[in-house]
């Protein structure tokens, strides 16, 4: 289950706390006074199938007639007297500012069908009439629109992750040092095109210029592949050699075999290696004398988020990228 | 420390207060070689070094590259690493490769005739300065 299901169940927990009485209670209430009979209002309850019925005098509520009552009536052969005479008194209200949660606890306690809404607490001003199925419906109601949230955020963040996918292809000549970061520059506007969060982006793009800077200083050429997946951008190099003789020595944040001339253009610090791993959460190399060179740095994104910048233009999923021309990009 | 290969200091980045482009033109007193529109960029952090692999190793961004390096790759790798701007000390001009390149970027350049060792002493008093003018809590008593 996601982050975002957990909040969401949170969140219905929090709509029993969030969502008041007078939300879900019905105002237009049938009431009677006092003096109506027994049988007028079973006549009424039978009609509109209710199960009781406030009494209000002057304005207030004064009591309340449910279908027990009635069925005392009769017993006691009071079936055509005036309410008032056995009518429940002792009522058990709830204020129309309260949370639902405190309605649902009262039904639970008491046992009641329905529960008079007075304005405030301690008031006796009826302002509406509030049953437990109006608490579930309400609740149903608010639980099936956020479900349909969720879904709709899970279609689309599967759209989103979709369109992430794109593939970089660049060739890469040796000693072509004017065009040093082309490769790495043109992948990190595409990365950027994509929505890929910003520190993010710059890992990637520090990884691709150091492994293009490797490949020009110290091989006889090769190439760069950017694969850009739903949950992660991989960069895979390979040169045609020579080859690092020592790799674990390379890797050594300031071991280098750089020429003078090398470390005259600001290259050549030993840090190509070390880099590219720190800026990596996976990294593997390979070297020997005769294959040359292989490097794979992989950096994974966090699942696409609403509201990341979509691509500004639809990018087809395996664009050709023409190999560095030179000049300005 | 390293020394660079051009004899150029290299220090580490430190992060303050910001400043923008601009107070770094006129606390230099140095020229601006393109991207006069982007000079409102903040500075929060500085980089000098002319060892290319060594900025990037840094996490800063919105920071100032200083160096004495000259080519198209100091624009590159201030772009991939989200600097406000290049600043090339003692007096070098930058190669055409690079005033293109920035041009394309979006990154200033900023030339400034003093050493990367006066250029970093300016910058650093800039900072303290703008870190020392945060307001303080007023006195309590009102006073």
């Amino acid at each position: 289950m996601t982050q975002f299901h957990e909040r969401q169940i949170r969140l219905v927990h929090e709509l029993m706390y969030q969502i008041k009485v007078k939300e879900v209670m019905t105002r237009e209430v049938i009431t009677y006074p006092p003096t109506v009979t027994f049988r007028e209002v079973q006549l009424c309850l039978k009609k509109r199938r209710f199960s009781g019925t406030p009494i209000v005098a002057d304005g207030r509520l004064v009591g309340i007639v449910s279908i027990d009552d009635i069925i005392t009536a009769f017993d006691h052969g009071a079936i055509d007297r005036p309410v008032q005479e056995f009518m429940t008194r002792t009522l058990v209200t709830v204020p129309q500012s309260y949370s639902v949660i405190a309605a649902s606890n009262l039904f639970h306690k008491y046992g009641f069908g329905r529960l008079p809404v007075v304005s405030r607490p301690g008031s006796d001003e009826l302002v509406g009439i509030v049953t437990f199925s109006d608490i579930l419906s309400h609740l149903l109601l608010k639980i099936n629109s956020i479900a349909e949230r969720v879904e709709e955020y899970e279609r689309a963040t599967a759209a989103r992750m979709e369109q992430r996918r794109d593939q970089l292809h660049f060739e890469i000549a040796a000693d072509s040092f004017d065009k040093a970061g082309v490769a790495a520059t043109l992948t990190k506007r595409r990365l950027q095109a994509h929505g890929v969060p910003p520190d993010l982006v710059r890992r990637i793009a520090v990884i691709c210029y150091e492994a293009e800077m490797n490949v020009i200083l110290h091989s006889l050429g090769g190439y760069m592949d950017v694969e850009m997946l739903p949950d992660r951008v991989r960069v895979l190099v390979a040169d045609e050699g020579p080859g690092i003789p020592d790799i674990e020595k390379a890797m050594l944040p300031g071991y280098t075999t750089a020429s003078e001339k090398i470390r005259a253009l600001g290259f050549g610090a030993g840090m190509g290696l070390p880099n590219i791993k720190r800026c990596a959460d996976e990294f593997h190399v390979t070297s020997s004398m005769e294959a040359g060179t292989e490097l794979e740095a992989t950096v994974f994104l966090p699942a696409a988020r609403p509201g990341s910048t979509p691509p500004a233009a639809p990018v087809p999923p395996t664009a050709p990228v023409p190999a560095p021309q030179g000049g300005v990009l | 420390m390293v020394t660079g290969a051009n004899g150029n200091e290299h220090s580490a980045a430190g992060s303050y207060r910001p400043v923008t482009v601009s107070d770094l033109v006129r606390v230099l007193e140095g020229e601006v070689a393109c991207c006069e529109d982007q000079l409102g960029r903040l500075v929060r952090a500085f980089v000098a070094s002319d060892l290319l692999s060594d900025v990037l190793a840094f996490e800063s961004h919105e920071y100032a590259l200083l160096t004495g390096l000259t080519n198209a790759q100091i624009v590159r790798t201030a772009d991939i690493t989200g600097a406000s701007c290049v600043v090339i000390v003692r007096n070098k001009q930058p190669q055409q490769a690079a005033v293109a390149l920035a041009q394309a970027s979006g990154i200033p350049i900023v030339l400034a005739h003093c050493t990367m060792f006066e250029a970093c002493a300016r910058l650093s008093r800039l900072a303290e300065a703008r870190h020392d003018a945060v307001p303080r809590t007023s006195d309590p008593s009102g006073a």
